[in-house]
């Protein structure tokens, strides 16, 4: 187990800056997630850690030790691949125990650590199969066991998950997540899905454009996003933004969208008067039906059997509404949304930034 | 409408016999392409075929008797045991077999760690000099015969095994080949490697020529075969009767001033063959598999 610290970490290919001014501190056994969208950096970031690409400018050190100049078996981290990496001409067991041989450990503690890791993913049966004859989710279990028996200070995971189908993608996020409260291990994991970041990070580390957006514990990160970009990358259905300038109106303080539709503010926002703002609202914090508000037409009803998504237009503005309730309004019907203003998110135009 | 099984089952009967009777309808296409494919075949095997047969002749026997005619009383011992009066069989036989076994390993090794080197390393100047050792496959032996020659000549190595093995330890061929199957190798399992704390001599040799033993053996019987019938270099390059090869052998037994003994020859020609067959029948499922893989995504 270690700590990874990054500090003012650079890459440039050429003229291009992929990843700029990184700076993470990881404590010893912390589950951190690097999610952001493709081309953000979150792998090229990784493979640095992971000592396969060069550093431009920065540092990184594990266990206090700057390793920048530390090739990547000098570095004690295991890393699994998207697409396993596993070597198809050896069998499961040898795959595992590829590491350890080439240490030069004796024979007995490498039977040792082959059997505890297969012990603990489950592929006791599977040591002599090949991996062409394993499945996706086996395959990436046996990726895992092979960081496993290496013991390694960190453990890096690149978008793991990515090649499965998505019911063994929900089973595999468990036992990774399990896996890590068994060991401890200080673990990065880097993936596009917002979902994954979730419900598997003690801590999310969101990236756009080589960049940190925002960094912190993953409801942190859905409660108070620092920027626009973070509001709408994590959650599922994204936030409904709109964008306005704020006005006092008859009803109180209110955002005049674009469109001209008016949003109400909670008073306290008095400040805001006159500024061009982004007003945001999360699907699932919208209320139907209850009490006055805006009226909006629904143009189309998605239900996935826990909720029901409206995809309503309020004016010409268009907006989507997570309903826990069943919901046998059609298409082409008017419903009440009520947009509580304890749950708004208030963005400013120019910068993006949390209000 | 309900439908009973019996009824569907009585479908399926039908279905069945009249797909049945559309596999027995001739189809003149097929016919026609497998005609084409036999008479192609006919054509190449024939040769080999006569000069099987041909080894049960006597030398009369050529002019004055059909062309697959077999004797009653086959000369196949006496045309061998004339043979090896004839020439030193077993020696050029086992200069054949150093000279095209070396080659062959040798091209292995270093066609493999260029190919390796040149699909997955970045370095400056690799499309240059990818680009220049294809070119070099464009320059017809012939061109280069006498420079080679000059170069062997200086460096002493005429009339030896040296002579004849060194210029052709790494060929153009073998590195484009073995390029061309190491780039569908993912980076990922190289790197994987690496962080295994594996080597690059290891990573190649331990887990990446592993997974291409067919695209190895294709062109070690690629190399082996057009080394065991190189006659030209051969020629050149040796004087003596100790460093002759099987193919030189053959050449010596064509007799311009008497007549060549067909026969003879034709058997010294069959056994010389013989170990090409082995080697290609023992190979030959990775060599098709090689061939028949290499325009696909495996």
């Amino acid at each position: 187990m270690a700590r990874v610290e990054i500090s003012q970490l650079e890459k440039s290919y050429d003229d291009v800056d992929v990843v700029r001014g990184i700076d993470i501190d990881i404590p010893d056994g912390e589950f951190v997630v690097l999610v952001g969208p493709s081309g953000c950096g979150k792998s090229t970031l990784l493979r640095m850690i992971a000592g396969l690409e060069g550093i431009t400018d920065g540092e990184i050190r594990i266990d206090d030790t700057v390793v920048n100049d530390i090739a990547a078996k000098d570095r004690d981290i295991a890393m699994v691949f998207q697409n396993y990496a596993l070597y198809p001409h050896m069998t499961v067991a040898e795959n595992m125990s590829f590491a350890l041989k080439l240490k030069g450990e004796p024979k007995p503690r490498i039977d040792d650590a082959v059997k505890r890791a297969s012990a603990i993913l489950g592929l006791d049966a599977l040591l002599q199969r090949l991996p062409k004859q394993l499945s996706g989710g086996q395959r990436q279990r046996v990726a895992m066991g092979r960081a496993i028996v290496r013991d390694p200070k960190v453990f890096l995971f690149d978008e793991p998950l990515s090649n499965l189908d998505a019911k063994l993608r929900v089973q595999m996020r468990s036992e990774i997540k399990e896996l890590h409260q068994r060991l401890k291990t200080t673990t990065i994991y880097v993936t596009h899905d917002q979902i994954e970041a979730m419900t598997m990070a003690d801590r999310i580390v969101v990236m756009q454009g080589g960049v940190v957006e925002q960094m912190g514990a993953p409801l942190e990160l859905y409660d108070k996003p620092a920027n626009v970009f973070v509001a709408t990358f994590i959650g599922s259905p994204s936030m409904n933004l709109y964008p306005g300038t704020v006005e006092t109106s008859e009803d109180g303080l209110v955002v005049r969208t674009e469109e001209g539709a008016t949003m109400p503010l909670p008073p306290d926002r008095k400040d805001l008067v006159g500024s061009r703002i982004v007003y945001g609202i999360r699907p699932e914090d919208i209320v139907v039906g209850s009490g006055p508000g805006a009226i909006a037409r629904i143009s189309t009803v998605e239900p996935t059997g826990a909720e029901t998504l409206l995809l309503c237009k309020v004016g010409k503005v268009s907006t989507v509404v997570v309903s826990r309730e069943r919901v046998t309004l059609g298409p082409g019907s008017d419903i009440a949304l009520t947009f509580p203003t304890e749950r708004l998110h208030l963005f400013d135009q120019a910068t993006g930034r949390r209000l | 409408m309900t439908i009973t099984a019996s009824e569907n089952q009585a479908t399926a009967v039908r279905r069945n016999a009249k797909s049945r009777r559309r596999k027995l309808k001739p189809d003149p296409q097929g016919i026609l392409i497998h005609a084409l494919l036999i008479f192609a075949s006919a054509i190449i095997v024939s040769p080999l075929l006569w000069m099987v047969v041909t080894t049960m002749k006597e030398q009369q026997d050529i002019f004055t008797k059909p062309l697959w005619y077999i004797p009653p009383q086959p000369r196949l011992f006496e045309n061998i045991q004339h043979v090896f009066n004839k020439i030193d069989f077993i020696r050029y036989f086992l200069n054949s077999l150093i000279v095209s076994t070396s080659i062959t390993v040798l091209d292995l090794f270093f066609s493999s760690m260029c190919g390796f080197a040149l699909a997955k390393y970045r370095f400056p100047g690799r499309d240059i000099v990818f680009g220049s050792i294809i070119a070099t496959m464009m320059i017809p032996f012939i061109v280069i015969l006498v420079p080679q020659y000059i170069l062997v000549r200086d460096l002493g190595w005429l009339d030896s095994y040296a002579g004849l093995i060194i210029p052709a330890a790494i060929s153009s061929f073998g590195i484009f080949m073995m390029r061309q199957a190491f780039l569908g190798t993912p980076d990922e399992l190289l790197e994987a490697a690496r962080i295994d704390g594996a080597s690059e001599w290891r990573i190649l040799f331990q887990i990446v020529l592993p997974m291409h033993v067919p695209s190895l053996i294709s062109l070690a019987i690629l190399r082996f075969l057009g080394e065991w019938d190189s006659l030209l270099w051969p020629l050149v390059v040796t004087n003596g009767e100790n460093m002759r090869t099987m193919s030189l052998g053959l050449a010596l037994l064509q007799d311009d001033r008497y007549g060549t003994d067909i026969p003879m020859l034709m058997t010294a020609a069959t056994l010389a063959l013989f170990p090409i067959v082995v080697v290609y029948a023992f190979l030959q499922r990775y060599f098709i598999k090689s061939v028949a893989g290499s325009g696909l995504k495996q």
